[in-house]
């Protein structure tokens, strides 16, 4: 009898020993990110080094305009206190409003109007965050400070053995957290990380990371849903600033232009943020000139303006379905040689016009001029781009190779993946997944995710297409990606019924 | 107009390259240490913790210590070597720490992300099952048994290998092993009973 029960444990052992319980690639992302938030924050202790000096303010293309002066407009940021809200962004959701809204914080309370995101740090350790309309205010000491939601879905991050001893209350119920990340409203808790205890008239009930709670149903707990996680992991991944950061408020021409910190998006324009001095930021905006700005000493509005008709027009060749439209005003052509931005402006002209043998021929003149990294890379990558339209995978490979700067990293890299895939190549879907992990927050990690899923399909991987076809299917695509995301997910469920039986 | 310049990384730098990088403060060398190694970290820490909730915040806490461990590394092991100490470390502080046995079984939705995706219903119920037990038993038993336990009987470790990974003698760790078996087998024998 002993024996049997000897060999039953060796038996659930084995059954243990095959447990493989893998990140998905999302989650795989989501960890990455966090991962390195936490890293920044373990050194930011250290004087940062890279800086060198004002000269670095701005400017990263010639056309480019950034006017750096005290500040006019109304400055969100509380002042600070013993016990203070100090918002570290403030942003549209979606970008051209043109002004900002003023007295969003009075230090002890934050009130966030319709349409507006806002980040914003409660003394060190505790990070808050919401969509508006929202409303909260904030009491207590720093050591056992305590949140009062009056209105709204609040995203909190609260750094655990700092030794603080949050409280948050709602009208309904209330809610202790000793380190973890979790949203709460009126109704309903949402934890991502660590655990909470609410307390509501029912009874006190503690919840796990992964587990959401609703007031109307206080006895039973239901899974985190997936759009509170990638909510809650947005908030974790946009740092919160050091005690040495100071803000900058980012408004131009156009307005809705991308703000970026390395790979990560931080808000749309105009936007009001906190950020340590000497953090490095990129403006995007489709079919304009990309501008890096380097965050100052001391508070400034930057104000920007991205030039329209630039040469260097990186934007448009990431997304290389979306052409162009012609400029309406003529360029004026110096009676000298054509320079690099001439011909690269022909070339734009002829994509346009749809003569891509002409675009061809002024993208090679392009590279043959030389002198100007960031265009020549532009180059490559746009006549890679029609070497695989035309079917020669090995001349888009080769201009591939040839990209050497990071200005076109991101749409490179994809389009590495696509040649990949036209080629057949047994490591292409694992391509995309490599691409979406060195660009986490990329505009086009959605397609890269559907891509990778239909490419795993395609190889009759359905095991590992299966989730992320899932997924997939729930985002907005392109038609024909969508379409094509659809047609395997059938199939691939069909497959998995068919193997059950 | 200013050229960026390209990625530091080489594309195939070995773990050694890597860790040498991430030394000097390189994120990205560390991110991509994390990219190879997560799913081993978390297969591990898995199957010592079990499926619960904080094993995301356990796997960044390994990742930490590993980057906080770096100056101390000097390559006598291979970096997975190392870096499955931490794991088993980390995993041993949170049991410790947690201070709490199970008294409900798992549910299917913690134990489903565990079994493979291409193995029929039937055999995924009897995996549940089989894993509901194991992880209800070894719930039971103390941290330091448990882990000792998992290294050697789950992960095939010698009791050599496991004295240098949990941080004691080859004699103790097999105390543990053997103190661990029998509660185990007098564990899943009492639900055999309360099945019956």
């Amino acid at each position: 009898m002993s024996d049997r029960r000897e060999q039953e444990l060796d038996r659930l052992c084995g059954v243990l020993a095959r447990v493989d319980d893998r990140h998905s690639d999302l989650g795989r992302s989501r960890a990455e990110a966090r991962l390195r938030k936490a890293l920044r924050t373990a050194v930011s202790r250290r004087p940062i080094s890279a800086l060198t000096g004002a000269s670095t303010l701005a400017v990263a293309l010639a056309t480019i305009v950034i006017i750096v002066r005290p500040s006019p407009i109304p400055d969100a940021v509380a002042p600070a206190t013993a016990l203070a809200l100090r918002p570290y962004v403030v942003a549209p959701t979606t970008g051209g409003i043109a002004s900002f809204v003023q007295g969003i914080a009075d230090g002890a309370s934050l009130d966030v109007p319709d349409g507006w995101l806002v980040r914003a740090s409660v003394n060190d350790g505790i990070t808050v965050g919401a969509v508006g309309p929202a409303r909260v205010s904030v009491t207590g000491t720093a050591r056992e400070p305590e949140l009062r939601v009056d209105r709204g879905r609040w995203l909190v991050e609260v750094t655990p053995n700092r030794g603080i001893h949050l409280r948050i209350s709602t009208p309904t119920f209330a809610v202790a957290v000793i380190g973890t990340l979790f949203s709460v409203d009126a109704s309903e808790v949402a934890v991502r990380h660590g655990r909470v205890r609410v307390s509501a008239p029912g009874g006190t009930t503690e919840i796990d990371g992964g587990f959401r709670w609703r007031a109307s149903a206080s006895t039973t707990l239901e899974p985190l849903d997936d759009e509170s996680a990638a909510a809650l992991d947005a908030h974790a991944a946009a740092s919160s600033p050091s005690a040495g950061a100071v803000t900058v408020a980012i408004v131009g021409e156009p307005a809705g232009a991308e703000i970026w910190q390395d790979a990560r998006r931080l808000a749309v324009t105009p936007a009001s943020l906190r950020l340590a001095a000497g953090t490095r930021l990129a403006l995007t905006a489709p079919g304009r000139a990309r501008a890096t700005i380097v965050v100052p000493a001391t508070r400034t509005t930057i104000a920007y303006s991205l030039a329209a008709d630039d040469a260097a027009d990186v934007t448009r060749l990431r997304a290389s379905r979306q052409r162009p439209t012609p400029s309406t005003t003529p360029a004026s052509r110096p009676a000298a040689a054509p320079t690099p931005r001439d011909l690269y402006r022909d070339a734009d002209r002829a994509l346009a016009a749809g003569d891509r043998d002409g675009a061809r021929a002024a993208l090679r003149s392009v590279l043959s001029v030389g002198g100007d990294d960031t265009l020549m890379d532009a180059a490559r990558l746009d006549l890679a781009n029609l070497a695989l339209e035309s079917g020669d995978r090995a001349a888009a490979r080769r201009y591939l190779d040839e990209v050497r700067g990071d200005a076109v990293a991101e749409p490179a890299a994809r389009l590495r993946c696509r040649v990949a895939v036209a080629s057949f190549d047994r490591n292409a879907a694992d391509c995309f997944a490599a691409f979406r992990a060195r660009f986490p927050a990329s505009p086009h990690a959605a397609e890269a995710m559907a891509e990778e899923a239909v490419t795993r399909a395609d190889q009759n991987d359905c095991a590992r297409a299966l989730p992320l076809l899932d997924n997939a299917a729930s985002l907005s695509l392109p038609a024909d990606l969508r379409d094509a995301v659809h047609a395997r997910l059938s199939r691939c469920r069909s497959s998995r019924t068919s193997d059950g039986q | 107009m200013t050229a960026v310049p390209a990625p530091k990384l080489p594309a195939a730098s070995d773990d050694e390259t890597l860790v040498a990088a991430a030394r000097t403060g390189d994120h990205d060398a560390f991110a991509e240490l994390f990219r190879r190694h997560a799913d081993q970290v978390r297969a591990r820490i898995t199957r010592i913790v079990g499926p619960v909730a904080e094993r995301d915040d356990l796997i960044q806490q390994t990742f930490l210590r590993l980057y906080q461990s770096l100056r101390d590394y000097r390559g006598a092991c291979a970096l997975p070597t190392f870096l499955h100490r931490i794991t088993v470390t980390t995993a041993l502080d949170h049991l410790r720490s947690a201070r709490r046995r199970l008294t409900e079984p798992l549910p299917d939705e913690a134990l489903d992300p565990l079994l493979a995706v291409e193995i029929n219903e039937t055999a995924r119920a009897q995996a549940r099952e089989d894993l509901r037990a194991l992880f209800f038993a070894l719930g039971q038993l103390s941290p330091k048994k448990r882990v000792a336990f998992l290294v050697v009987a789950v992960e095939g470790m010698s009791l050599t290998e496991a004295a240098d990974v949990v941080g004691a003698s080859a004699a103790t760790v097999k105390q543990r092993v053997l103190a661990a078996r029998r509660e185990l087998v007098d564990l899943l024998a009492k639900a055999e009973v309360a099945h019956v």
